[in-house]
């Protein structure tokens, strides 16, 4: 365990000691470990507003074309795979409560809990993953992809739509495969980073005094939860189902 | 960090609910209903689900004010200012006959 | 001219050895490319951002050659619309957006806060690397055949329709975006969490509020902006987007995600301008801010209010008429928290000690430049008034009044104000004062007569015009070539001070704030000891009352 402000890596060259190859657990411009804490839970949530600005603009684009297709839109979003939809929710939230309790048992001092709840997080995230490549498949399958697998025919037999009513399908779907992936390209990430942050939990680096990168992981994880429970009913909930 | 700590147990309650109002908002896309109530009906339950991580998962009750401010700004922001104003364009198209943009 | 004798810098005994500063801590490159030293990174973005400036000041010289005639014979007409596009992302994106934040902001915020560093040092550093592949990404744009859609990338011209370099060109612009974002949250959580013992709001320079609010806008625009870049990519990309008229898309929504961080974003140049005028005005006045919280408060006015009027750029573009008159009142009502900072700053001014040093000269200059042009800003919220002068060189006047006029003036001061602290030399005193007026006279001479074209009726972006328009469009670039001959000087005698400037010295110019009381150039951490603030800022009036030596 190296001490609160010795550095993590000697450098040869003092003149390197204002560089990234030095990095001292306790920054030079803070005072105490709380106060560098605050701060870069302060930046995340910070970044997390970024981030709902990002999502919000498709998220509004949604709105605004459900506005003026509304028929079109529900009787696509009827055609997503609610089951897996949910069922992926429920992974989501799951995998939440696992995150939390990571921060929990960090905060504690708890090395082997912030292992498990960490590995738990990721396994669910892959979870998520797996059965959102098995639901981009069924997609595939049903013709769901406009661009590159779409049947305009079958949208006016089987789902009675207009002719002039169709393209309209595409922007939503468009929306549904933009809003998804860039929702799956952040999980990718969450997992990555998740997986960084157990390294380091399972070689000892983190303390009651010291445990922010858990803490600051955790409000990313939930940010992208919280993402995809708007998601759900914004993308999968726009018609009615039917058994 | 000093704060009242939440216990497993009871972040193990909001996982609860959070999975039930999960299988509620399912639910009620069975039942058939106008598209207005259901678009209330799925936001409003995405607002609660929201609601308890970020007020629980993430702490947010037990933050700093720079922190609640930045929730409430980005709330703001991005409700009333970027949606609102952009939807006042679009909830207004089409009102006044024979005029550009109408 | 100068009624005031600043002191004669103290130099260190001859043949002592010059102290350690962030300058000489190292000399060796990986000391400077891997550096978290928040100043050493300010320096790091001077060299790319001025070089950008002058490339955006090249294409633009072409188009203004080419207009000294009606026929436009000089370059074709799509290499005019190549032109006036890669003048406009450069000088947006790539000079304007992060000139003063990611320079003097960087540089200063930490000093003037009492801090060792920013919040983030590695981010900050990462922001640098951003940008550079951002604009490294523009230049290859350029080279590759440029693009022609104008820097507002509109659709359905740029999704479907543009032959060039458009993915190329946006890509580079959300990568020095994400920059720029970074570079906010920096200085956000800075602010709360790193200022000296002492320091409370109230006793912040405004410098330091405008760039925070400054930051805030980053935040909140720039990843709309992203946004509607990227559907674009992908629209260009996969052939498939939700801009698409064919699929029942809307090109004005594109317009609705772009303004509505471009318009922010002219306040994320002009507030920095702003925030450094404040710093300079009260020194050169001797004279203490008057109205300080009238000018802190107006910051956040003006970051707050700049995100309600976007569509006031899109007037004639088919928004609803009700869309149109709500964002034209609220166009009219951001107008106000300006003109606070304006009538504050003559405030101060009035029976003050001005002394008209290059700093001062250019805050003067702004001041008068930004006023007009803002007021030019009323006349387009006008809807009855925008009707006619909209797309035309109304427009680009009333723009180019408070960008160059306002902002590029601004960055002058505050890079002649903060010189001496950054490099420990004096430049030319008569040769600086020259190029602010010679830049001032060029700058009347290129614009004022594009207002009298455009009101007349001289449409933008065209590579020809009607005969008519020649005598002013022969002023105005007879008035840019005047400001590319300002514009260059400081490059020698800046330069120049590195070699054969006086030594500055800790306070050359005698003013107040925390990044005056340290060395010039100032050591790597700072300061010596962390300072305690125990007075509000701009307390010059009580120089009076001591005896200065």
């Amino acid at each position: 365990m190296s001490p609160d402000n010795g550095p993590l890596t000697v450098p040869h060259d003092e003149s390197l000691e204002h560089t990234i190859l030095v990095r001292h657990r306790l920054e030079e411009q803070y005072e105490n470990l709380d106060q560098q804490h605050q701060a870069a839970a302060l930046g995340m949530w910070v970044f997390l507003a970024t981030e709902v600005m990002f999502f919000g603009a498709l998220f509004l684009a949604v709105a605004i074309y459900r506005f003026l297709y509304t028929v079109e839109f529900e009787k696509a979003s009827e055609r997503l795979n609610w089951m897996i939809g949910g069922v992926n929710t429920l992974v989501l939230l799951l995998s939440s409560l696992m995150i939390v309790l990571a921060v929990h048992y960090a905060r504690h001092g708890r090395r082997k809990r912030i292992v498990l709840f960490l590995g738990l997080t990721a396994l669910l995230g892959v979870c998520f993953l797996a059965f959102k490549g098995l639901e981009y498949y069924i997609d595939y399958q049903e013709n769901l992809i406009p661009g590159w697998r779409f049947d305009a025919g079958e949208w006016v037999t089987r789902e009675g739509l207009r002719p002039d009513q169709v393209p309209h399908v595409k922007l939503f779907l468009f929306l549904y495969w933009v809003m998804t992936g860039l929702h799956g390209l952040h999980v990718t990430i969450g997992i990555c980073v998740v997986l960084v942050i157990m390294a380091m939990a399972w070689r000892g680096k983190f303390s009651p005094e010291y445990y922010a990168p858990v803490d600051v992981t955790a409000l990313y994880w939930h940010f992208v939860d919280v993402v995809w429970i708007f998601l759900l009913p914004t993308l999968y909930l726009l018609g009615t189902h039917h058994w | 960090m000093s704060e009242r700590l939440l216990t497993p147990g009871m972040y193990l309650i909001i996982l609860v609910m959070l999975l039930a109002l999960t299988v509620l908002t399912v639910g009620l896309s069975f039942v058939p209903s106008s598209a207005m109530m259901r678009v209330v009906a799925g936001q409003s339950i995405a607002v609660v689900k929201a609601s308890l991580v970020v007020l629980f998962f993430m702490h947010a009750l037990r933050s700093t004010a720079q922190t609640r401010a930045v929730i409430v700004v980005t709330i703001v922001w991005f409700v009333v200012v970027l949606s609102s104003l952009m939807l006042s364009d679009y909830l207004t198209r089409g009102m006044i006959p024979n005029l550009p943009g109408h | 001219m100068s009624t005031h004798a600043f002191d004669q810098p103290a130099g260190a005994a001859p043949g002592a050895e010059p102290p350690t500063n962030y300058l000489n801590a190292s000399y060796s490159v990986t000391s400077w490319l891997l550096t978290t030293d928040h100043k050493r990174i300010a320096l790091l973005y001077l060299l790319p951002i001025t070089l950008m400036f002058f490339i955006g000041g090249v294409a633009i010289s072409i188009s203004r050659l080419s207009l000294m005639t009606p026929e436009g014979a000089l370059v074709d007409a799509d290499t005019y619309n190549k032109l006036f596009t890669i003048h406009g992302v450069i000088m947006v994106f790539f000079f304007l957006v992060p000139v003063i934040p990611s320079v003097l902001g960087n540089f200063f915020l930490p000093m003037m806060i009492g801090a060792k560093d920013l919040a983030f040092p590695r981010i900050n550093l990462l922001s640098w690397y951003l940008y550079m592949l951002g604009a490294g990404w523009a230049a290859v744009a350029v080279l590759a055949g440029g693009v022609d859609t104008g820097w507002t990338f509109y659709t359905p011209y740029s999704s479907a329709s543009s032959h060039y370099n458009v993915v190329m060109t946006m890509t580079g612009g959300v990568i020095a975006g994400f920059s720029s974002l970074l570079t906010g949250l920096n200085f956000i959580v800075t602010v709360h969490w790193l200022r000296a013992p002492g320091l409370n709001w109230f006793r912040l320079p405004i410098f330091v509020w405008t760039m925070y609010a400054t930051s805030f806008i980053f935040l909140l625009a720039v990843p709309v902006l992203a946004m509607a870049l990227i559907l674009v990519i992908i629209e260009r990309l996969w052939q498939i987007g939700i801009f698409d008229p064919a699929l029942g898309g809307d090109p004005l929504l594109f317009q609705h995600l772009f303004w509505f961080y471009s318009h922010p974003a002219v306040y994320i140049m002009i507030l920095p301008g702003m925030g450094v005028v404040s710093e300079v005005i009260p020194c050169f006045a001797r004279k203490q801010l008057y109205g300080y919280k009238f000018v802190a408060y107006s910051s956040f006015g003006i970051a707050c209010l700049g995100f309600f009027v976007w569509a006031h750029h899109m007037f004639v573009a088919g928004i609803s008429l009700y869309a149109a008159l709500i964002f034209s009142s609220l166009s009219f009502l951001v107008a106000v928290p300006s003109a606070i900072k304006v009538f504050n700053w003559t405030a101060t001014l009035y029976k003050s000690s001005i002394s008209f040093e290059a700093p001062m000269l250019f805050a003067l200059g702004f001041v008068a430049l930004f006023t007009f042009g803002g007021m030019a800003g009323l006349f387009l919220a006008t809807l009855g008034v925008d009707m006619h002068v909209h797309d035309t060189y109304f427009v680009v006047a009333h723009f180019h009044f408070i960008m160059v006029g306002g902002m590029v003036l601004a960055y002058m001061a505050g890079l002649h104000y903060w010189w001496p602290k950054i490099t420990g030399r004096m430049y030319s005193d008569w040769l600086s004062r020259l190029t602010a007026m010679i830049i001032f006279i060029g700058f009347f001479l290129t614009f004022l007569p594009q207002f009298v074209a455009g009101y007349n009726g001289m449409p933008r972006r065209y590579h020809m015009y009607a005969p008519e328009y020649q005598v002013w469009n022969v002023m105005s670039t007879a008035g840019a070539s005047i400001l590319g001959v300002g514009y260059v000087l400081p490059l020698f005698y800046m330069v120049g001070s590195l070699w054969s400037g006086k030594p500055a010295g800790r306070n050359p110019w005698h003013a107040t704030g925390l990044e005056w009381q340290t060395a010039s150039p100032p050591p790597t951490e700072n300061f010596e000891q962390s300072p305690v603030v125990v007075r509000p800022p701009y307390q010059y009036h009580l120089e009076k009352a001591q005896n200065e030596p």
